[in-house]
This record gives structure tokens, C-alpha cells and sequence, in this order.
């Protein structure tokens, strides 16, 4: 106890310097702690326990200096004046400490303890200085009084009130002890500092001071306040560790969060996934859709063209049926004044004497006027008729066949010989069988014209794919057949006198002859041309003037 | 001895004046046939059954009613049924005449024009005997 006098009274500027440290150190601590995001009450006040902490702090700083240094009035002044900023720093933050849970308390306390409190209490420390003898000493004093003291009650009920009120949201902590040990603290301080004032010539001060303190204790008042200090900091700065465990549990939350969304971006990423893929195959789907429509486009296209060019050949027909019809009652019409012309002249002839010679020739001019008229009906009919086709499977070498019979005659009497190189089992021709006999007749016939003296005829039929590109061979869909198609073919060749290159071209024109006006009437080539083509088929003349002619036909072939 | 020298009688029934005046002509000109003409194809039954002909000579594209038509009445009625009939007409060629066989509807058919000559062949081919 001795030492510890000697030693206190000896150094007191360094207990004084443990003393100021303390409080600023807290300060600091409170300062530096981050709680801005907090959810305590106390977060907000705490800044003025920051200030009490640095100000008194200061306070026992100046009292270190005012030892080293020795005291002077202006120094008296200012340690003054920061006292009392101190603890009105401290009384504020007690009172404010208690506000935060004014639902728990009545109302009448509550409006006591308004602002105004602090500032009436400070007001009234200056005033009582200001009327007594020693300024500042007083203030000193009388703020100890009626500021330290309050204030230091303030703060351990508050403190303990806190504790209670947070009892088991704290417990985890274990910050419990801390307040427990503030209040009581800010209790033992509040009285050692508020109540063991400076000694002075009125009550309390002249009883109960700091000399007095010194005497009874042996150690001066200072090293007690020091502990005291040093217990509030140490026990501040446990109670600032809620900031800290409340940082920590907000940082869990939001880990806990993150956690939480990042297992929702993983769903809905693997969600996303599955759409992907869902999409990916709905698209080739859709891949496979449209490259179906577009074949059926295609083929519906193709289907159209084909339909534009059975209307065209139905117009053709509907034409040339009409054309029929017309030629059928022209020739209705002009037939019986022919009858009636050939009966006269037959009249006449029997009537008339025909010595003169004059007379019977006329006659005969008339006769075969009428007999060419009639012909010429007669083929017009023909080369009309020709939309009128009955289309069968039909075997090209029974036709040929039955055209031969059917000119025989002719051929025997002419002088000709007849040559076959037909195909055996040759495919089958889609024909009208009348019809293609009455060209092959046709092409017979002006074969065995042109070879009055005698001669050949070389008939070839076979089958045969096509590769030359001709008039009406080719790709387009208006060729009458394809380049590759197998069509079923047919010449008729002769050893004639043939035709010369510049009619060549003009054979199968419609009333074009060199037969001469007692000949034909031009139109044989042309309704065989007109038949072939009924049929799909095509046709094509070759000739050397003076060595022959032949005659080539192209048909459509079906299976048989 | 009489019927062999008896006129053979043909009806003509044909819608053409000109024409039907001038076979008549020209067929009784060879002293064999007694023709009568008749112009509408309406009339011709109501002929046939009163000059009761040997054989018929028939149009077939008539205005007023067609050879067909008047064939299949003259067949319908027992004094005319058995008569032969020859279609003698403008609506068919020589070729389809010839393809035929000169016969169409189960009749003999002659495509105008026609000679005198022609006509009487055909004529002589088919008249037959009418008892009457």
C-alpha cells in the first residue's frame, strides 16, 4: 500500500497518462468501428460515447501536462471547460441511452428526459460558477455534480437496461458480461468521479473530496478512476464486438443468399439447357418441315406445268374440234351442190351429143372439177378430224403391217420391193391405230410416187434411248420427249427421187405439193405431221435429191 | 312377162330439190325405175306406205327430220319394214364409206357426190321385190 502511494505520488503524470489514454483509446475504438449499417439502436448514439472518450481523454491528458508542466490559469480554464464538454458528451449519450426504449418506459419520464435536460443542466453549471468567487474551480466542481455523476448513473442503467433488452439475441455472443461490467463500471466512475470533487468551502465539497480520499485510502483518487477507466474501455471495446457479429452474420445472410441464387442461376441454367435442346430439335423439325414444303412446292409446281400443258393441249383439241365441227357442216353443205352438179353433168352427157369433142371435154372438166372439190372436202375433213384420238397400247409392227396390206396393191403393180428390219417384241406405242395407219399409208404412198420406175422401201422400227438434243428432244418441259427418255421409232425410207433441200422444210406445210394441180392437194403431210404430233410423237424428214428419201417418226412408248 | 318388164319403183327422200329433180331424171331416163321425190323427211313414211317403192333412198342430215329417224319408223310398220333402204348422204367421206363397207346402221350408205353410174350399181345391188 506504502509503495503504491509513494510510487502514485510520485508519478502521477504517468498514471494520469494511462488514465487519458484509456478514454481515447475507447474513443478511437468507437470511432474506428464500422457501424453505419447497423441494426442496434445503440449504434447511433455511440458516437458520443466516441466523444466523451476523447474529450476526457484530452481532459487527463491537460492534467499530465498541468503536472509536468505546472498548472496556470489559462490551463485551469481550458481543463475546465473540457471537462465539461466531456461530460456533457457523456450525459447525453445517458439519456439518449434510456430514450431508445421509451415504449418500455411511461410517458412522463420520457418528456423529462428531453434534450432541453442537457442543456438546463450545463446552463446551470456555467450560471453557478458564474456567481461564485473562483470561475472555473467552481464549474469544474459543480459539473462533476451535476454532470459527471448523473451521467455516469445514466450510463450503468442504460447499459444495464440494454443488457436486459437484448438478452437473448446477445446471448450466442457472449457480450453479455461486457455490458453487465460497463454499467457497473460507469457506475463505480460515476461516483469517484462525479461525487470525489476537488476539496472546496462548501457541502459536499468540504467533506467529501479528494484530500479526504487520499487520507482514507492512501491512494490518490486518480489511480482508482484510472482502473475504472481501463475496465470501461476494455469492457467498450467487448460490447463493440455486436458490430462485429453482426457484420459476420450479415456477411453468413449474404453467403447464404448468394448460395441460394447461385443454386436458382444453376436451375434455370439447366432449365436453359433443356429449352436449348428443345429448341435445337424443334428446329430441325422445322428444318425437315420446310425442306418437305419445299419439295412439295416443287412438286406441286411441276404439277402445274403439267396441268398449264394438258390446258394447252385441250385447247388445242377444243380448237381443232370446233375447226371440225365447222369443216363437218361446211362440208355437209358444199357436198350437195356438188351432187347436185355431178347428177347434171351426168344428165347432160347423156343428153347432149357428145360428137364435138368441145363438148365432151367440157363434160369431163366438169366431172373432175367436182371429183377434185370433193377431194379437197374430203382431206380438209381429215386434217380437222384430228383432235378425235383414241389412244391404246398398240404393237408399231401390226400396224405397219396392215398399212403394208393395205397399199399392196400399188406396190406389186409399181415394181417395188419391200424390205422389213422390224424389232421383235418391240415395246408397246400408245396409239390410234387408225390413224397411225393413215400416215403410214400416207408415207407409203409417196414413197411409191416418187419411184416410178421402181425401187425400195426399207421400213425399220425399234426402240432406242435418246441422246441427241433435236426440234422437241431436249430438258424443257415443252420437249416432247426427254434427253434420256426410250422412245419406240420408225423409218420409212426410199430410194426415190427425193426433195430437193429447198422444200425440204416446207413438206409438212398445210396445202403445200408438187404433185401438180392433178395430184393431190398438199394437205398428206400435214395431217400426218398433225397426227404425230395428237400423239405426243415427232416426226423428221432426210433426203438426197436423186438418191432417196426417209421419212423418221419418234412415238411415246409404254410397258407392255 | 309383165313383171319382168315392170318398172322397179324407187322413193327418194331428200331435202335438196335440185338434187332429188335431177335423180329422178337421170334414173328414169334409163327406162328401168319410177322414181318419186320427197322433200321432207317427215313425209317420207306417209310416201313409202302409198307408192310402196321397191327400194328407199334416204338422206340423213334433214332439216326438218333425220334419215336415222324416218328408217327406224319405216322399219316399225309391217308394209314398209321389209323395203331396203340406202342412205345416200354428205356427212360421211368415201373412206369412211369404204371402212364401212358401205354400210352404216346395218343400211347400204353411198357418200356424195355420186356418178349416175355409181348409183345405179348400188341401186341394182340392193332393190328387191315388192310383191305389190
Amino acid at each position: 500500500m506504502h509503495l503504491i502511494f509513494r510510487w502514485s505520488q510520485g508519478n502521477l503524470d504517468i498514471v494520469f497518462f494511462i488514465y487519458g489514454l484509456a478514454f481515447v483509446v475507447m474513443g478511437i475504438c468507437i470511432w474506428a468501428q464500422p457501424r453505419k449499417e447497423s441494426n442496434f439502436r445503440i449504434a447511433r448514439i455511440l458516437w458520443l460515447l466516441a466523444g466523451f472518450g476523447l474529450v476526457h481523454g484530452i481532459n487527463e491528458f491537460l492534467d499530465m501536462w498541468a503536472i509536468i508542466k505546472s498548472g496556470s490559469p489559462a490551463l485551469n480554464a481550458i481543463r475546465s471547460v473540457v471537462l465539461v464538454f466531456s461530460y456533457l458528451f457523456l450525459f447525453e449519450f445517458g439519456r439518449r441511452l434510456l430514450h431508445t426504449y421509451k415504449q418500455k418506459s411511461p410517458e412522463r419520464i420520457t418528456k423529462l428526459f428531453g434534450w432541453q435536460l442537457t442543456l438546463i443542466v450545463g446552463l446551470t453549471v456555467f450560471t453557478i460558477g458564474f456567481i461564485s468567487s473562483d470561475f472555473w474551480k467552481i464549474v469544474g466542481i459543480w459539473a462533476r455534480y451535476l454532470l459527471g455523476l448523473p451521467s455516469g448513473l445514466l450510463v450503468s442503467f442504460g447499459f444495464l437496461v440494454h443488457y436486459k433488452y437484448l438478452k437473448k439475441e446477445l446471448e450466442p455472443l457472449r457480450v453479455n458480461k461486457y455490458f453487465f461490467i460497463a454499467s457497473l463500471s460507469f457506475l463505480v466512475y460515476g461516483i469517484l468521479g462525479g461525487v470525489v470533487v476537488p476539496k472546496a468551502d462548501f457541502f459536499p465539497a468540504n467533506v467529501i473530496n479528494t484530500d479526504t480520499f487520499l487520507s482514507v485510502t492512501c491512494i490518490p483518487i486518480q489511480g482508482f478512476r484510472t482502473v475504472c477507466a481501463l475496465i470501461i474501455a476494455w469492457a467498450v471495446c467487448g460490447i463493440l464486438r455486436i458490430f462485429n457479429w453482426e457484420t459476420v452474420e450479415k456477411l453468413k445472410i449474404e453467403l447464404i443468399e448468394r448460395r441460394r441464387t447461385e443454386e436458382k442461376l444453376q436451375g434455370t441454367y439447366d432449365d436453359l439447357e433443356i429449352r436449348t435442346k428443345e429448341l435445337t430439335k424443334a428446329n430441325e423439325l422445322l428444318r425437315v418441315e420446310i425442306s418437305e414444303r419445299v419439295k412439295a412446292e416443287n412438286e406441286l409446281k411441276n404439277a402445274y406445268t403439267k396441268l398449264e400443258e394438258t390446258q394447252d393441249q385441250l385447247i388445242q383439241a377444243e380448237k381443232l374440234n370446233a375447226v371440225g365441227q365447222l369443216a363437218s357442216g361446211v362440208a355437209h353443205e358444199v357436198r350437195n351442190p356438188l351432187a347436185i352438179i355431178l347428177q347434171g353433168v351426168n344428165y347432160l352427157e347423156n343428153r347432149i351429143s357428145t360428137k364435138e369433142s368441145d363438148i365432151s371435154e367440157t363434160l369431163i372438166m366438169l366431172k373432175d372439177s367436182v371429183k377434185r372439190a370433193g377431194r379437197i372436202i374430203n382431206d380438209l375433213l381429215d386434217f380437222s378430224r384430228g383432235a378425235n384420238l383414241g389412244l391404246q397400247p398398240e404393237d408399231i409392227n401390226s400396224i405397219l403391217e396392215s398399212s403394208l396390206d393395205l397399199v399392196k396393191a400399188r406396190l406389186k403393180f409399181e415394181n417395188i420391193d419391200i424390205i422389213l428390219e422390224t424389232k421383235k417384241d418391240i415395246p408397246f406405242v400408245l396409239g390410234d391405230k387408225n390413224k397411225l395407219e393413215q400416215v403410214f399409208i400416207n408415207i407409203l404412198l409417196n414413197a411409191i410416187q416418187a419411184m416410178p420406175g421402181g425401187g425400195k422401201i426399207i421400213i425399220r422400227s425399234y426402240d432406242k434411248e435418246l441422246e441427241e438434243i433435236k426440234n422437241g428432244i431436249g430438258k424443257r418441259a415443252q420437249d416432247n420427249f426427254q434427253l434420256g427418255e426410250k422412245a419406240v421409232i420408225v423409218e420409212i425410207e426410199d430410194t426415190g427421187c427425193g426433195i430437193p433441200e429447198e422444200n425440204l422444210k416446207r413438206i409438212f406445210d398445210p396445202f403445200f405439193t408438187t404433185k401438180g394441180p392433178t395430184g393431190g392437194v398438199g394437205l398428206g403431210l400435214s395431217v400426218t405431221r398433225n397426227i404425230i404430233h395428237m400423239h405426243r410423237g415427232l416426226i423428221f424428214a432426210e433426203s438426197k435429191a436423186g438418191e432417196g428419201s426417209k421419212i423418221t417418226f419418234l412415238l411415246k412408248m409404254v410397258q407392255r | 312377162m309383165w313383171n319382168k318388164t315392170r318398172k322397179k319403183k324407187i322413193l327418194i327422200v331428200d331435202d335438196e330439190e335440185d338434187f332429188t329433180k335431177l335423180i329422178k331424171l337421170n334414173l328414169e331416163r334409163t327406162g328401168k325405175y319410177e322414181v318419186k321425190t320427197e322433200n321432207e323427211g317427215s313425209l317420207g313414211l306417209a310416201a313409202a306406205r302409198e307408192f310402196k317403192p321397191d327400194l328407199i333412198l334416204l338422206d340423213i342430215l334433214m332439216s326438218n327430220m333425220e334419215g336415222g329417224e324416218v328408217a327406224s319408223q319405216l322399219k316399225d310398220k309391217e308394209d314398209t319394214k321389209n323395203i331396203p333402204i340406202v342412205f345416200l348422204t354428205a356427212v360421211a367421206t368415201k373412206k369412211q364409206v369404204e371402212e364401212a363397207s358401205g354400210i352404216i346402221g346395218g343400211h347400204p350408205f353411198i357418200a356424195k357426190p355420186v356418178t349416175v353410174e355409181e348409183l345405179i350399181d348400188c341401186v341394182e345391188k340392193n332393190i328387191g321385190e315388192n310383191p305389190s
